[in-house]
């Protein structure tokens, strides 16, 4: 506060501490309340933390407008699937193909679409999405199910129901933690500098020796990888995978949550996750075209009316109680 | 030979011409503001709805085509007051307004979805009846979709070329500052395209939801066509979208007949992603600089 120069660093050691009293205090609730009901919400929450904490480091950090973080999520769940039920791989290594599949998908799709940029960019993810969806809910063959989908094993075939939702709760609770730690690390890395300066200043970056399309093609292949690993677990934790999962609407509550939160930053999609799926499961009684109607309007609103999201919002409280410059 | 090719070709032209009134709106949006407006399928579902509900109530199909067109380009009046206008003046407005506009369309469509119920529906015709061209029978209803959509366009070329209204709107997506020092409201301009391009797209849904339905989700499928179309055409350029909408038509057209249905889109998606790639200006090729 005293230097005159804004901090460089993207995180701080105080970020670390909060995100571990997080793992911590999700662990302690998962471990004294063993109900299934409540452990299945916290392990979807979960699921969808992992991989909005991946999206964001392409879309806030990197400032690549992908929409694709749902057809690689799905990519890892097929894979998985496909493991599992065609080659007969136990759960926990088809797990593995996940992110493996994902980091394919996204290192193609990158490929093709960091050649280009800005609106560009979000109309080749999306075209990817719907290209992946028709082509598997049309697809008549065994090999992915078509719309009817492909059943796996789950993680602990024939244990109690208890005994399965605390097991799937610990993996989804490990994928954090690694996801979070892992974004944590390359955050206070020379990596996500390199991304943030090809993002706000390309020219400065590239004549500081920054290949943008290097570091941009790397967070892109990573965060596709931990979308993919998220879909692999999804894959045996719900023990089917079905061409719904490669939903727009979902890609339209993953966006949300990322935006309510505050792209870019590291607390904005966790924030996000956690408001968002509150919401939702709060609205549980209304149909869904009233919940996906009533996250739309709070989408629009965070944009017009506070574009930073929740955390740039608390950013702003905590500067005028400091009465710093903002 | 030519009684399988000659309605494919129709299908074509009809499909062609009626991607043609979205993804001009579409390219009109991009090239005079310099952004992307996601809710012209949300738009071409309200505007077959709304044609849908005036069949209901009892009213005739043109006057169901005429309220589309005013429902539509009225909302799109709205929408560029409410919120397109605030974030234009945004720094990173762009991505905003491709946020926004998304959102809206979420909203219309889960509106559409309590209203009318997921069922599909239909449409009335314009005209019933066919006629035998060479052999090969025509629905009136195809003709006039045809006649339609291209007395539309050709009415939008004129406007654009030959009036000072259509000047201006080009003016203005030539250079915004040059214009505005000329007298010119780029405002009251941007205002003007956005319901224009909204009723164009609005009375699109109310044609091609005739030869096929209307469900509350049917706009995203046909807005990606209609992007492909305008990406295609090099975004922002009318001539090379026209040009664009039927080439998409008759690749859409040929692949149905030729492959089955499943592969018209996936073929379009793949080729649409290769364009972008080997040529991201697009057909056109001059986007950048000659715009209208």
């Amino acid at each position: 506060m005293g230097s005159p120069f804004r901090s460089v660093a993207l995180t701080g050691r105080r970020d670390a501490i909060g995100f571990s009293l997080l793992l911590v205090a999700l662990l302690a609730v998962g471990i004294a309340y063993p109900n299934p009901t409540l452990l299945s919400l916290i392990t979807i929450g979960l699921v969808w933390l992992s991989v909005n904490a991946a999206w964001n480091l392409v879309l806030g950090y990197a400032g690549i407008f992908s929409f694709g973080q749902i057809a690689f999520f799905s990519v890892g769940a097929y894979c998985a699937g496909i493991a599992n039920a065609h080659l007969g791989l136990p759960a926990v290594l088809s797990t593995i193909v996940g992110p493996l599949g994902g980091a394919l998908a996204a290192f193609l799709i990158g490929l093709a679409a960091l050649r280009l940029r800005g609106v560009y960019v979000a109309l080749v993810t999306l075209a990817f999405h719907e290209l992946l969806r028709t082509m598997i809910s049309t697809d008549y063959s065994t090999l992915t199910g078509g719309p009817n989908g492909l059943v796996v094993s789950r993680y602990l075939p024939g244990a109690s129901a208890v005994a399965q939702a605390q097991l799937d709760f610990l993996i989804a609770w490990g994928i954090l933690a690694i996801t979070g730690f892992l974004l944590w690390s390359l955050l206070r890395s020379p990596f996500a500098l390199a991304l943030v300066a090809s993002r706000d200043a390309e020219h400065v970056a590239t004549a500081r020796g920054v290949s943008r399309k290097h570091y941009q093609i790397s967070a892109f292949v990573l965060s596709g990888a931990i979308a993919g690993l998220a879909g692999g677990f999804y894959a045996h934790y719900v023990g089917v995978v079905a061409p719904t999962i490669i939903s727009f609407a979902l890609v339209m509550n993953l966006f949300a949550m990322i935006v309510v939160g505050g792209m870019g930053t590291f607390w904005g999609p966790m924030l996000g996750t956690a408001v968002i799926t509150a919401l939702t499961t709060y609205l549980q009684g209304l149909s869904p075209q009233y919940q996906s109607l009533i996250v739309a309007v709070v989408l629009v609103a965070m944009i017009l009316f506070l574009p930073g999201g929740l955390v740039g919002l608390l950013g702003s409280f905590s500067r005028m109680r400091r009465s710093e410059p903002a | 030979m030519l009684n399988t090719l000659f309605p494919i070709v129709v299908s074509a032209l009809t499909l062609g011409s009626v991607y043609a009134l979205m993804a001009v709106g579409l390219a009109l949006i991009w090239g005079g503001m310099g952004i992307l407006n996601l809710t012209q399928g949300a738009l071409f579902m309200m505007g077959a709805y709304t044609a849908f509900s005036v069949s209901r109530l009892g009213g005739n199909p043109w006057l169901g085509l005429f309220a589309a067109g005013f429902v539509t380009g009225g909302f799109g009046l709205i929408l560029y007051m409410g919120p397109i206008r605030p974030l234009l003046r945004r720094k990173d407005g762009g991505n905003a307004i491709l946020i926004a506009t998304i959102s809206i369309a979420a909203i219309l469509e889960s509106i559409a979805l309590a209203y009318y119920g997921p069922r599909n529906k239909v449409v009335p015709e314009l005209a019933g009846g066919a006629f035998r061209f060479l052999g090969v029978p025509i629905t009136y209803n195809a003709l006039l979709i045809l006649v339609v959509s291209v007395m539309l366009l050709a009415a939008l070329a004129i406007i654009l070329r030959k009036t000072r209204l259509g000047i201006a709107i080009r003016a203005v997506a030539q250079n915004i500052e040059g214009a505005q020092l000329s007298g010119m409201n780029p405002r009251l301009l941007f205002a003007i395209v956005f319901g224009i391009s909204s009723a164009l797209a609005g009375i699109g849904g109310v044609l091609l939801s005739s030869i096929y339905f209307v469900t509350p989700y049917v706009g995203q499928t046909y807005l990606l066509t209609a992007l492909i179309v305008t990406i295609l055409g090099g975004l922002g350029s009318v001539s090379g979208t026209l040009l664009a909408a039927y080439v998409v038509g008759f690749i859409q057209a040929f692949i149905s007949f030729y492959l089955g249905v499943r592969w018209s889109l996936p073929v379009l998606f793949a080729t649409i992603i290769a364009v972008l790639v080997f040529m991201p200006t697009g057909l056109a090729g001059v986007a950048q600089t000659k715009r209208l």
